[in-house]
């Protein structure tokens, strides 16, 4: 029989029994749409912790001191060196080419009062002008710290968004006074809204000049002020690799190490993204298995309905036999109707998919990514697991006696 | 087998549309060796011969191997050892495909539930054998307008797009009729085609039997109604496997009357035994 007919004659079967045909389905439905979320939520997910380091800053360099045994800046007890600011900022700022920006930053936690409110562990960030530029953080109202700020020791304030709320409340915090620590601020300026990036809520942060931190809280070491974390951003993703090879030549030869036993660490989003994207790997692929497992239990499901649906037909299939029908066209017709239960269940399983992505995405629980190549894979999945689970039953049906078939009631 | 392809449905085929030679079927535990202690041989040694346009009969008690003989003419089966020649072509060693495709060409059944498949109308029943016809290249419509001629043939030319049941007994016997004549066999094979109707359909149906034998069908009917059988020119009686007698034209009615009310085959061969002598042996027989 031709392969368009034995289709017509497969789909004449299915047609016999709606319900369950339908229901036999949904297993595979259930399955290929599982696939297809699955996957779209964890690039949903993958795709967050790329934005968030992406926000961090353009071509970022972050240079943060390594771990000493013993070294001899950082004290007695070895520990973390740091750098010596504006020394060795400036060095940087000096030498190296091809750089957008650099900032330092460095932080202690107080107590602040202000407006009618008194806020207690307020993250107060001491940096430098270049601070917004390299952190593409916008200013909303007033201005940003100065250079002419820190040279001079001002005590001024710029205020995170939510920190200004809750001091403030719709009233402007510009000219107003708080109190940080001990010591009184002038408000110059309240930073736009940019949320939380890695764990850092930026909007609930003050920044005030790094030389105020150093003088008014963080204890002076030894050797002058030193800095735990210098920020450089480059021109372009292109110069990153140079740049870096630069700071690293120009802050080796500052600490008097050699450039290939540097006492700090040079990293950039790339390597923050490559650590975060092993963990949601891992995450993806174990939701992947279980995808793929309920497409399995959907494929069985196929199974169980084709060796019923054999039983039930036997008699039908002794009298194809008698009339002509070979083993192997008994056996493509309940393959073909095992593919097209299937395929079926995969199309409205994609469409599902399709659909259930964009519904969570809009729910806003989570956020997902449609995966292209996710369609054909689960697509290709079902019909892999019509054919899989389609094959033995229509073996049996084709291995039976026809005489034994025709009596069979 | 294309020599045999070419001879069908001309004249110059042979004589003899089936002829068996010795056939034994035994049903038992692997390879049905005689000596088998759990073997049961259902046919031992049957060696009929059906000429082209014949009619006969098959008679015989529940496990007589009847049925076996049915369908290893039917080419449903294989027998275990002896010759099977249909239409000049040994059949009895052909492989599952080969033989489907010979029943699916040569030989029309009719069976006594119909065997009609309810989903489909009768057209579409009618035309199931020609889908498995891989050797005619028909459209879609080409197969239509053959199914309906076959219907036609058989009265129906009124009830094509009817389901089996909205028919009545006799008229789904006739959709099976057509179904079997469809692919023009060269046998058609009737198991006991009347045994779900009432009389007055039966009588139809076997009207329908003769027609086709007018028109030149050879008919192979298994029965167990002695009516049906003086129909046939022939009775071939089977008992324990074995061909006990051909009875001859004419005996058919001999038969009815003398054996058919308790349908006592043992009495009927014992009567038949001395009335074969008298005739000349049924293999020579071939002036129909």
């Amino acid at each position: 029989m031709s392969f368009r007919r034995t289709l017509q004659v497969a789909w004449e079967g299915l047609t016999l029994n709606k319900a369950r045909s339908f229901l036999t389905t949904l297993g595979v439905i259930i399955g290929v749409a599982a696939v297809i979320v699955m996957m779209a939520v964890s690039a949903g997910a993958e795709a967050e912790i790329a934005d968030q380091i992406n926000a961090l800053g353009a071509n970022l360099i972050v240079v943060m001191p390594s771990f000493q045994q013993g070294g001899v800046r950082g004290g007695p007890g070895g520990g973390m060196v740091g750098f010596e600011y504006p020394d060795e900022v400036e060095a940087i700022k000096r030498e190296v080419d091809h750089i957008n920006g650099i900032s330092a930053e460095q932080s202690t936690t107080q107590e602040v009062e202000g407006g009618e409110a008194t806020l207690s562990d307020v993250s107060v960030v001491g940096t430098t002008a270049g601070f917004p530029a390299v952190r593409e953080y916008q200013v909303a109202l007033g201005r940003f710290l100065t250079d002419q700020d820190n040279e001079r020791e001002e005590e001024v304030a710029v205020l995170g968004y939510s920190i200004a709320q809750e001091l403030f409340g719709d009233r402007s915090p510009l000219g107003q006074k708080i109190k940080i620590g001990s010591v009184n601020f002038l408000v110059t300026g309240v930073m736009g809204k940019k949320g939380v990036v890695g764990n850092t809520d930026y909007d609930a942060r003050i920044y005030i000049p790094l030389t105020v931190v150093f003088e008014r809280f963080e204890t002076r070491r030894f050797g002058g002020d030193t800095l735990r974390t210098i920020l450089v951003s480059a021109e372009s993703k292109e110069t990153m690799d140079h740049v870096m090879a630069d700071i690293t030549t120009v802050l080796a030869r500052e600490h008097d190490v050699p450039v290939s036993e540097p006492d700090f660490n040079l990293m950039t989003q790339d390597s923050v993204i490559e650590t975060a994207a092993s963990t949601t790997e891992a995450f993806r692929d174990l939701l992947g298995w279980v995808a793929g497992v309920s497409l399995v239990v959907g494929g069985i499901g196929i199974m169980n309905i084709m060796l019923v649906s054999v039983t039930e037909r036997t008699r039908e299939i002794g009298l194809r036999q008698a009339l002509g029908a070979r083993p192997r066209d008994v056996r493509l017709q309940f393959l073909l109707e095992a593919i097209i239960l299937s395929l079926i269940g995969g199309l409205a399983g994609v469409l599902a998919g399709v659909g259930g992505s964009r519904l969570f995405g809009e729910l806003g629980t989570m956020r997902t990514q449609l995966v292209p190549t996710s369609v054909p894979l689960a697509f290709a999945a079902a019909a892999a697991v019509g054919i899989f689970f389609g094959y033995y039953p229509a073996t049996q049906a084709a291995q039976l006696d026809p005489i034994d078939a025709l009596r069979h009631e | 087998m294309t020599c045999v392809d070419d001879a069908l449905g001309t004249d110059e085929g042979p004589k003899n549309v089936i002829e068996t030679v010795d056939v034994t079927k035994v049903y038992g535990k692997g390879d049905g060796d005689p000596r088998d202690p759990l073997a049961v041989q259902a046919l031992r040694g049957v060696s009929i011969t059906v000429d082209r346009g014949e009619f006969v009969a098959i008679m015989g008690p529940s496990g007589s191997g009847k049925s076996t003989l049915m369908n290893i003419v039917g080419c449903l089966d294989r027998p275990t050892d002896g010759t099977y020649v249909l239409e000049g072509e040994d059949v009895s060693r052909l492989n599952k495909d080969r033989l489907a495709s010979i029943r699916n060409r040569r030989i029309g059944f009719v069976f006594q539930s119909y065997n009609l498949l309810p989903r489909l109308t009768a057209v579409k029943n009618v035309l199931m054998p020609l889908m498995y016809n891989g050797h005619q290249h028909l459209s879609d419509a080409e197969m239509h307008e053959r199914a309906v001629a076959a219907l036609e043939a058989v009265g129906l030319g009124d009830r094509i797009d009817h389901r089996p049941n909205e028919l009545s007994g006799g008229q789904q016997q006739r959709v099976a009729i057509a179904r079997a004549l469809v692919n023009e066999p060269s046998l058609v094979l009737a198991d006991e085609p009347t045994g779900n109707l009432d009389t007055k359909s039966g009588e139809e149906i076997m009207a329908l039997l003769h027609d086709l034998h007018d028109q030149g069908s050879t008919i192979v009917m298994v029965t167990h109604s002695p009516t049906d059988a003086a129909e046939a020119e022939r009775i071939i009686a089977l008992r324990d496997g074995q061909v006990v007698s051909h009875v001859l034209d004419g005996s058919a009615s001999f038969i009815s009357q003398e054996v058919a009310p308790d349908l006592n085959m043992e009495a009927a061969a014992r009567l038949l035994a001395g009335k074969e002598e008298a005739k000349h042996a049924p293999s020579d027989r071939g002036d129909v």
